[in-house]
């Protein structure tokens, strides 16, 4: 046997490959594929140092298992058994951990823990009041309590606790601003006459994790029918991170399967009509399935996941990667007898080859903003790109076949027409060349971009619905912004938590905030505590206070007021420390404001409720270097424009990478009309989003960087293929057809950053398309062929 | 002198009614021996219920008598109640202090001369709470008794009834409430976790089937201050 020729060589070696990675991805890839949901994951990480990240994480990431339930009816009778019916059957899922319906934060429970430290522990009325010399207004209204049956809404009969002062601090620890109460153990709420009882339950793992999910979900509709069926008249509301994730990844799914399908139908068609056989459509569902378990392999190899969306994204890779195949197989149309596959590499492999780096050039310009999602996007498709190319080159010149066949009837003669075309010369062509930049200017001067990250993430309008219910019934929810704390000790944190709330309540008083949720304000400083007994100690128990009069003037006998003082006296050395009270059954909902330690002390969270005017509170924390206001949302907004500006550096840079690639092939005089295709694309995909009014972002950018290795292609094939024409028309414009099916398919997309980039590359080929068969089909005029 | 007759009368059938709660009064533990059930409840109490379908409004006078833990004589106020349908409880203390605390599903307002003070529902959900028990005590709402408390009691030979409320949960200092009428509430009896008793008898009961008038409705209204 003599030496392997090279195209065997090439076909070994693409042979290798593929049979490794088939082996690889079969042994070690997919058994541990792993797909991710979390819309947030791809998004930057904004934190600007690993405590702020550490509080994200732990509020917000308890904040995503939480779900809250609503369990309506007509009367609170059956609104509690249909929620006793509901959290039973949601107990019966391995999916909760955690399904909370009657409620131990009573006042008894509260009594049992806080009840020794009740001689430290003050509301901040009545701290405010006994600070400021008015502690005979309280014995006052303690006297006058007694005549009235205010004196019955205490938590300590008058002999334990005269001024009820004790009952005061109790009662703003149980005061959460909102609509719900304490009702026969259950929290309930009242709205136009129906009662809702509130059920919460905490997913054992992330909301977003695909497992989870099902089994949740599941558990939440049998818990639903068995509300519904446990009373009449029962509707239950849901509110929580797990139904939104719940709802994205079932569409990113279904967009998925749609997009892949109506690419794939779409490359099918095409290879069948423009081929004729089977054999091309064999090899190009095979480039596919190389392109996609390669991709696939690379991404999981590199970030350990794929992100559901990066497939959603992939989907569009359909459509780009059986342009190679497409090129390859339209080799046939020229003619030539005998025609091999070695002769098609001989004739377009040069095209394929620059078509395959400037594609992936511009694919790479995703891994540039520091967005794991982009990133994916970017590694999958480069791969895939790369892979279905290569796929084209080496194997495809021994699988292609000797048959011929000529191009189906109709597209010769399109093709035929389109290159026998003379665009506009002259006057006219300057005057269609002036409205067109007219046009493209006005619509660039209307184009603007919103950069508001809520814009670019949406949920099912009846989700949303929900969440507007359930937030009216509760009055009003926790807001995602919130103040951290730091502090380098416990005793350090709640002062500097203290200094933030002096701030706050005066917000509370004028009305720009509903409320907020503080650590602090169950447990005060040790400092605080302090203060409060010795204002206590002067203003009420001391021989001097207001205490021995009001009880004289009641007509007790002196013991009694000495027993009290005995009592206060005896709690002299007890401080009520935050571990305590974190462990007691009772902090609740208290213990997700708890971060921990950190690098640099420890770190609380401060959550705000019901947030009137931002900038009132950002003024608020001016000046406090220990609290600092976290908006994730309006941060990741400002990343995005910020990164949105960078990419149209980005887009610039491109164009320049490209531009040097095609000098050094094709020569510097070459450049302007070569890349005046993909630039005049770009320019009247903005124009147009501009002119429809559709604000552009990111992904807009990001999308015409994508239309620029695209569109590159095709003066680049149209270059190469300047001798036939007629056949690279052909071809450019069956792989145009594929590509801009592939990206029609994403701006359908229901996740508004995908519809974003979908829609503008759809623009951007078809411009991009149109400009280079109208540039190619004037073959210079004064060159005779 | 219509008015001094009505109140013998009423002092004359409490002390037949009720011998054991003659002068200073002590928790009455036998209501509590009895569980009841709502539909029990509902056909004891009718003669009481009925006039209040369809009621509006419900005001009389009242006498609270307390007597506190370790404090050897009651302390007794007396003063006047309104008692508004879907509106609130406007409750006036005359003798010893004038005072006046209205509780609305909306907000407590206290008033002591000049001086309001007003908690909205909102900053003290615990409100709400009190002003639903208060509402339901009243106009004898059975289902939201049932939903708060377990309940006891039952008619009596003569025609009254008692009825027994005990908190299902510990919400505050009061353990057990017991409430005592015939024709009407006339009696309610508050028993606190110390021992501490407090007696509130109801007088001169009037229960009108018309819309309230403009002033009764301003007791409920609280004007905004500005200082």
């Amino acid at each position: 046997m003599s030496k392997p020729s090279a195209p065997m060589l090439r076909f070994g070696l693409w042979l290798t490959a593929v049979l490794a990675l088939l082996a690889s991805s079969g042994i070690w890839l997919l058994p541990q594929l792993r797909i991710e949901t979390d819309i947030t994951a791809m998004l930057p990480q904004t934190a600007p140092d690993a405590v702020v990240e550490q509080s994200l994480d732990r509020f917000a990431a308890a904040a995503g298992r939480r779900n809250v339930y609503l369990i309506e009816a007509d009367a609170f009778a059956s609104a509690r058994a249909a929620a006793a019916a509901f959290t039973a059957a949601l107990r019966q899922s391995p999916a909760f951990v955690e399904v909370e319906f009657e409620r131990g934060l009573d006042a008894k429970a509260l009594d049992a823990v806080l009840g020794p430290y009740r001689h430290t522990l003050l509301a901040d009325a009545d701290r405010a009041a006994l600070a400021s010399g008015h502690a005979q207004a309280l014995a006052d209204t303690a006297l006058r309590a007694l005549y009235s049956p205010a004196g019955l809404m205490r938590a300590r009969p008058f002999g334990e606790d005269p001024l009820n002062l004790y009952g005061d601090y109790l009662q703003s620890l149980v005061a959460a601003p909102g609509a719900l109460q304490l009702r026969d153990g259950v929290l309930a709420s009242t709205l136009d006459g129906r009662v809702s009882v509130m059920v919460t339950a905490t997913l054992k793992d992330s909301p977003f994790a695909l497992g989870a999910q099902t089994g949740a979900s599941a558990a939440v509709a049998a818990a639903s029918a068995a509300a519904r069926s446990a009373a009449a008249e029962v509707r239950v509301y849901n509110s929580g991170v797990l139904q939104h994730a719940v709802a994205n990844s079932e569409r990113a799914k279904r967009e998925i399967s749609v997009f892949g399908s109506l690419s794939l139908l779409g490359v099918i068609l095409v290879c069948l009509y423009c081929f004729g056989s089977l054999r091309p459509l064999a090899l190009v569902l095979m480039t596919l399935a190389v392109g996609t378990l390669a991709s696939i392999s690379a991404v999981q190899w590199l970030f350990g996941q794929i992100h559901l969306l990066a497939l959603v994204f992939g989907s569009s890779l359909i459509g780009v990667a059986v342009d190679y195949a497409i090129h390859f197989f339209s080799d046939r149309f020229r003619g030539v007898r005998p025609w091999s596959g070695q002769i098609a590499v001989d004739h377009v492999g040069t095209a394929i080859l620059v078509g395959m780096l400037t594609t992936s050039l511009g694919y790479l310009a995703l891994i540039v903003p520091p967005f794991p999602g982009l990133r994916q996007m970017a590694v999958f498709s480069v791969v895939g790109v790369l892979s279905a190319g290569l796929t084209a080159l080496l194997a495809f010149p021994l699988l292609a076949g000797h048959s011929v066949r000529p191009p189906p009837v109709a597209l010769a003669a399109a093709a035929r027409w389109l290159s026998l075309r003379r665009p506009p010369q002259g006057r006219s062509a300057a005057l269609a060349a002036l409205l067109l930049i007219g046009a493209a200017a006005f619509g660039l001067s209307r184009l603007s971009f919103v950069d508001d990250v809520r814009a670019l993430q949406s949920s099912p309008a009846p989700l949303l619905a929900q969440e507007a219910a359930v937030q009216q019934r509760l009055g009003g929810g926790t807001d995602t912004r919130f103040f951290l704390v730091e502090g380098s000790d416990t005793e350090a944190l709640l002062q500097h938590e203290e200094q933030l709330r002096t701030r706050l309540d005066r917000l509370v008083a004028d009305q720009q905030l509903a409320g907020y949720l503080a650590l602090s304000r169950a447990v005060p400083s040790a400092a605080r505590q302090r203060q409060n007994r010795a204002l206590l100690a002067t203003e009420v128990y001391g021989d001097n206070g207001v205490l021995r009069p009001l009880l004289a003037g009641l007509g007790y006998a002196d013991d009694s007021y000495q027993r009290l003082q005995a009592d206060f006296a005896a709690a002299d050395d007890r401080i009520l420390s935050l571990p305590q009270w974190l462990d007691s059954a009772l902090a609740g909902p208290y213990r997700g404001l708890w971060v921990g330690t950190t690098d640099r002390g420890v770190a609380s969270v401060v959550a705000l409720i019901g947030v009137r005017d931002l900038d009132t509170l950002r003024a608020t924390a001016a000046g406090l270097d220990s609290a600092r206001l976290i908006d994730r949302v309006a941060d990741i907004s400002t990343v995005l424009a910020h990164y949105r500006r960078i990419a149209l550096f980005g887009l610039a840079a491109a164009l320049l990478a490209i531009a040097v690639v095609v000098a050094l092939r094709y020569g510097l005089r070459a450049c302007p009309r070569l890349l005046l295709a993909p630039v005049g694309g770009c320019v009247l995909t903005l124009a147009t989003l501009g002119l429809l009014g559709i604000p552009g972002n990111l992904f807009t950018v990001l999308a015409l960087l994508l239309v620029l290795g695209l569109g590159v292609d095709y003066t680049v094939f149209l270059r190469e293929g300047a001798a036939s024409r007629q056949v690279t028309i052909m071809a450019i414009s069956a792989a145009a057809v594929t590509t801009v099916l592939a990206f029609g398919t994403l701006s359908a997309s229901a996740t508004p950053f995908i519809r974003s980039l979908g829609l503008a590359a759809l623009l951007g080929v078809a411009y991009t398309w149109l400009i280079a068969i109208a540039l190619s089909a004037a073959p210079q005029p004064r060159v005779p062929q | 002198m219509k008015r001094l007759l009505r109140s013998l009368a009423l002092i004359g059938c409490l002390l037949l009614q009720m011998p054991a709660h003659s002068a200073a009064p002590e928790p009455a533990a036998d209501v509590f021996a009895h569980p009841a059930t709502i539909t029990a409840l509902r056909v004891a109490l009718t003669p009481a219920t009925r006039p209040l379908q369809g009621a509006q409004s419900i005001r009389g006078a009242y006498r609270q008598q307390k007597q506190l833990h370790e404090l050897p004589r009651p302390l007794s106020s007396s003063g006047r109640f309104l008692f508004l349908r879907d509106t609130g409880i406007a409750w006036t203390t005359i003798e010893p202090f004038a005072s006046e605390l209205v509780i609305t599903r909306e907000h407590l307002i206290q008033r002591e001369g000049d001086n309001e003070v007003l908690v909205s529902a909102a900053q003290q959900p615990a409100l709400q709470m009190v002003a639903e028990i208060f509402f339901a005590v009243f106009s004898l709402d059975f289902d939201t008794l049932e939903s708060l408390f377990d309940l006891y009691g039952g008619a009596n030979a003569d025609g009254s009834w008692s009825l027994g409320l005990r908190p299902k949960q510990a919400a505050g200092s009061v353990v057990g409430i017991q409430i005592n009428g015939a024709a009407q509430v006339e009696q309610v009896l508050l028993t606190e976790s110390s021992g501490d008793l407090t007696r509130i008898d109801l007088q001169q009961v009037q229960i009108s089937q018309d819309a309230p008038d403009a002033a009764d409705r301003a007791l409920f209204s609280s004007p905004p201050k500005h200082p």
